[in-house]
């Protein structure tokens, strides 16, 4: 599938701007980005449900810009799941069928593990269920495509998770192309093979889960996927940086001679007086469990760092000494991090 | 959820009393029809039976079955086009689709006769066309009596279907599509069946003014229930004959209550959590003017053309109307609303407030409901139950001039002007009473010194409907109305029925210029309800 210069306007805002990008048959991808980002309204275009102002879906090589959602045939999973409530579950899940084709309805039943429940109403189900009958109901004309619309933000923290997994492994034992759009980092980590971030209706960047956790482009990337240490930053000599807190390895050159490095706060390991690149000292512990947070400033005490870290027996007032290797430190140019930061 | 609220233990005996007596004064019509049951003649009542109670179970069957097919096909459709559609005049007649309601159905049928006789404008038209032969038309039968009601009724269906439309949940049609469903399919498997209880609750209104109705059916000449519940009492005397036809009718409407009482628990499982509406389409090309054309037919029968045909009756009387007489119908009309509207008003305060203040159980529960159920009770039961209470009582009484009439309308229209007024107390917070009664005040001086001024607009709400429909109700009145008494519904039929039907105008006109403020404000509750 192949979506093409995309732009989508309401009245005078634009909620798409030239989004492009391509999706292999059989992968998984996530479009992910706060709320109001636009992934909502990309997901429905590619459904049918709205059109664009400018670009083009295609399909296979086929132009479907202009076709309906009921001839297009993508299985949706709505938000807030719309399950028909005057229907049973077999009827539900056998509405797309052109005959009444019971053999493929208890195929369905069985896959998403809703047996026995056929003649029951959705109000009688219980959340997780409602959610696999709506996923059954979606894939049961076979479609091409699923699409699943924040699927799971309906349900209760408690069963999420499970649910999640369940729904997660159905869809990776059929092998269908799927675009999940999700504002949950763990979501997307789980089951993407691609992920797209969209921040006010652009692509902020695209690629597998790991890299954009690793190498986000951007602070609001690496912000929007868990905790991040950022320090201002210049250059001296070529592969290194020099901090308010001393000087590390970088595995590439930087751009400019002033920039920002990036660091997931995993990464950064405490080290010997021997041994460290980094140095600084303990003004704060918070305790969270197996974790703690640690506030430290540097020698002059004119820069602040903080990180999560598993818990040590360092106390405040001591200096502490740390450790990054080269290959997870990322640069940012200084001014990308203007524009972007949240 | 119900708030239960009381303030320390205090019981509110005064309270409790005043609500007991007025739930008693408001059903003992009812009761004592019930109780009617066990004093019947055998032999009258099998004389009467026997020979026809069949044809007038046939005959409202007939009608009823034939008013809600037409209601269902002139209401639902429009009601879809103007939720989802754009077209010309769509904004127009959402609220224009509504104004047949201010026409009374047997006000429609005098209208209607005047259109399709002789000497009216249609066959006057085919007379002076010279190519076209002049058809005669009978509207006096079964499919006139539909015909008629249907074209005022259906604002009913069209009402409640429209708010089901409105607040539809769009994922839930954008899912059929999305399992490759077309349009029509879509609103045949989905919009239609999530919206029918809605729509039902607004055929079950359908056929209870199509039950009431006594005007229509005894001017066509279509015996039915309530004609047969008139003929045994005011023409035979037989009132056995008259109490077992009212509870036969009356047990049709409470199957009908039930019904729609299942439709209501449904209808929580039907609801959607989500926000998302749908968005009117522009509809584009030749289809737009199917659209009008659709919205614009159940207006033109329904309002347009008998209003016409009226002001057409009034322009060519308007010399010889005596205005006199008019004057003193006019007085006698507002004098029934005005005292009615007062009475109904006063009993609405005290239950509305004391159900309030008080948990209302056992037996006061099931009196509230019978008295609620006046409205859904044809006018000419309500009136046979006033009868037999008033003979029980005190034989005299009937002929007391116009206070058993008053009470009847106190029965019959009392959910009328009750439930706008509890639903204004049901927005006040229950803290503004703690306030008062914390501050020394005692339970009367809360209700007239803190609820009353910010239940205003509801009691406003409360007159005008009551006052609007004790002014144009025929039935009832011309059961328990003094000999020679006339108001404006009476003395509209009374002209048609005496073969004058242009007099009829005047008053004919008044009432539907009256109606319309009461389907005015009908379209606004729904509308904030969608």
């Amino acid at each position: 599938m192949q979506v093409s210069h995309i732009t989508k306007r309401y009245g005078s805002q634009t909620v798409l701007k030239d989004v492009s990008f391509g999706i292999e048959k059989g992968t998984i991808t996530a479009l992910t980005g706060e709320s109001g980002c636009g992934k909502t309204t990309l997901l429905r275009i590619i459904a049918g449900l709205d059109s664009p102002d400018q670009g083009l879906v295609s399909l296979n090589a086929k132009d479907i810009t202009n076709w309906s959602a009921a001839k297009r045939r993508m299985g949706f999973v709505f938000q807030n799941l719309a399950l028909f409530p005057h229907l049973n579950i077999e009827k539900n899940i056998g509405f797309g069928l052109k005959r009444n084709d019971k053999s493929r309805v208890s195929e369905l039943l069985e896959m998403t593990g809703l047996s026995g429940l056929e003649n029951r109403y959705p109000h009688e189900l219980s959340g997780g269920q409602q959610q696999r009958v709506a996923l059954a109901r979606a894939l049961a004309p076979s479609p091409q495509v699923l699409l699943l619309d924040e699927p799971f933000s309906s349900l209760d923290e408690i069963i999420k998770a499970r649910v999640r997994n369940e729904v997660f492994e159905i869809i990776q034992s059929l092998g269908i192309t799927t675009i999940l759009v999700t504002h949950q980092a763990i979501d997307a980590f789980m089951i993407a093979n691609q992920l797209i971030i969209l921040r006010e209706g652009k692509v902020l960047q695209k690629g597998s889960p790991s890299d954009i956790y690793q190498y986000p482009s951007t602070p609001y990337v690496s912000d929007f996927f868990g905790a991040s240490v950022i320090m201002e930053a210049s250059t001296h000599a070529p592969l290194e940086a020099t901090t308010p807190f001393g000087v590390i390895d970088l595995a590439s050159r930087p751009k400019s001679k002033k920039f920002q490095i990036f660091i997931r706060p995993e990464n950064i390991t405490i080290a010997s007086e021997e041994d460290h690149q980094l140095k600084g000292i303990v003004k704060h512990k918070t305790f969270k469990g197996p974790h703690e947070i640690l506030s430290i400033s540097n020698a002059n005490g004119d820069h602040q760092l903080e990180f999560e870290t598993e818990r040590s027996s360092i106390m405040i007032d001591d200096t502490i000494y740390l450790k990054i290797d080269s290959k997870f430190v990322q640069t940012f140019d200084s001014d990308i991090s203007n524009t972007f930061r949240s | 959820m119900e708030v239960t609220f009381s303030i320390g233990n205090r019981r509110f005996w005064g309270w409790r009393i005043l609500l007991f007596a007025g739930l008693i004064i408001l059903t003992a019509p009812i009761l004592s029809l019930g109780l009617g049951v066990f004093q019947e003649n055998d032999q009258v009542l099998n004389l009467t039976s026997q020979k026809l109670l069949p044809l007038y179970v046939q005959n409202t069957l007939i009608i009823l079955l034939g008013t809600s097919i037409l209601t269902l096909l002139v209401g639902i459709f429009p009601a879809w086009l103007v939720s989802v559609a754009k077209f010309p005049f769509s904004r127009q007649l959402e609220w224009l689709l509504i104004l047949p309601l201010s026409i009374p159905t047997f006000i429609n049928a005098i209208a209607y006769v005047g259109l399709t006789d002789y000497a009216g404008p249609i066959r006057t038209l085919l007379r002076k066309t010279p190519i076209l032969p002049d058809i005669y038309m009978d509207l006096m039968n079964h499919i006139g009596v539909i015909w008629v009601m249907s074209m005022v009724l259906y604002p009913y269906v069209y009402l409640t279907a429209r708010t089901a439309f409105i607040g539809q949940s769009a994922n839930m049609i954008e899912a059929a599509s999305s399992l490759g469903v077309g349009r029509f399919s879509t609103f045949l498997r989905v919009v239609l069946p999530i919206s029918w209880p809605a729509i039902f609750s607004g055929l079950s209104l359908v056929i209870m003014e199509t039950l009431n109705d006594y005007g229509t059916v005894h001017y066509y000449g279509v015996p039915t229930f309530t004609t047969g519940i008139f003929r045994s009492w005011l023409s035979l005397g037989n009132l056995p004959a008259a109490i077992l036809l009212s509870l036969v009718l009356l047990g049709f409407v409470l199957v009908l209550l039930s019904i729609e009482e299942y439709y209501k628990g449904r209808r929580r499982f039907v609801e959607d959590r989500s926000v998302r509406l749908l968005t009117k389409r522009r509809i584009l090309g030749y289809k737009k003017w199917i659209a009008l054309l659709i919205c614009l037919v159940p207006l033109i029968f329904g309002f347009i053309v008998p209003v016409f045909q009226i002001i057409y009756w009034l322009v060519s009387i308007f010399d010889r109307v005596d205005w006199l007489s008019f004057w003193s119908i006019l007085l006698n009309t507002f004098q029934l609303a005005t005292g009615s509207c007062l009475l109904i008003i006063t009993f609405g305060l005290i239950i509305a407030y004391s159900n309030r203040i008080l948990h209302l159980q056992g037996i006061a529960k099931y009196l509230q409901k019978i008295a609620l159920l006046g409205y859904a009770t044809p006018g000419a039961v309500i009136g046979v139950g006033m009868i037999l209470l008033v003979v029980s009582l005190n034989p005299s009484w009937l002929y007391l001039g116009i206070s058993a009439l008053i009470y009847g309308y106190l029965v019959r229209f009392f959910a009328v002007g009750y439930n706008p007024i509890e639903a204004a107390f049901k927005k006040q917070s229950h803290s503004l009473d703690e306030a008062g009664i914390s501050l020394g005040l005692t339970t009367s001086k809360v209700l007239t010194n803190i609820l009353l001024p910010l239940i205003k607009p509801g009691l406003l709400a409360a007159a005008i409907m009551v006052f609007v429909d004790v002014s144009k109700e025929l039935p009832l009145t011309l059961i328990l109305r003094p000999f020679n008494f006339e108001t404006l519904a009476t003395n509209a039929f009374q002209y048609a029925k005496d073969e004058l039907a242009a007099q009829s105008a005047p008053a004919s006109l008044l009432i539907i210029l009256l109606g319309i403020l009461p389907a005015y404000f009908l379209n606004k509750t729904m509308r904030n309800l969608g």
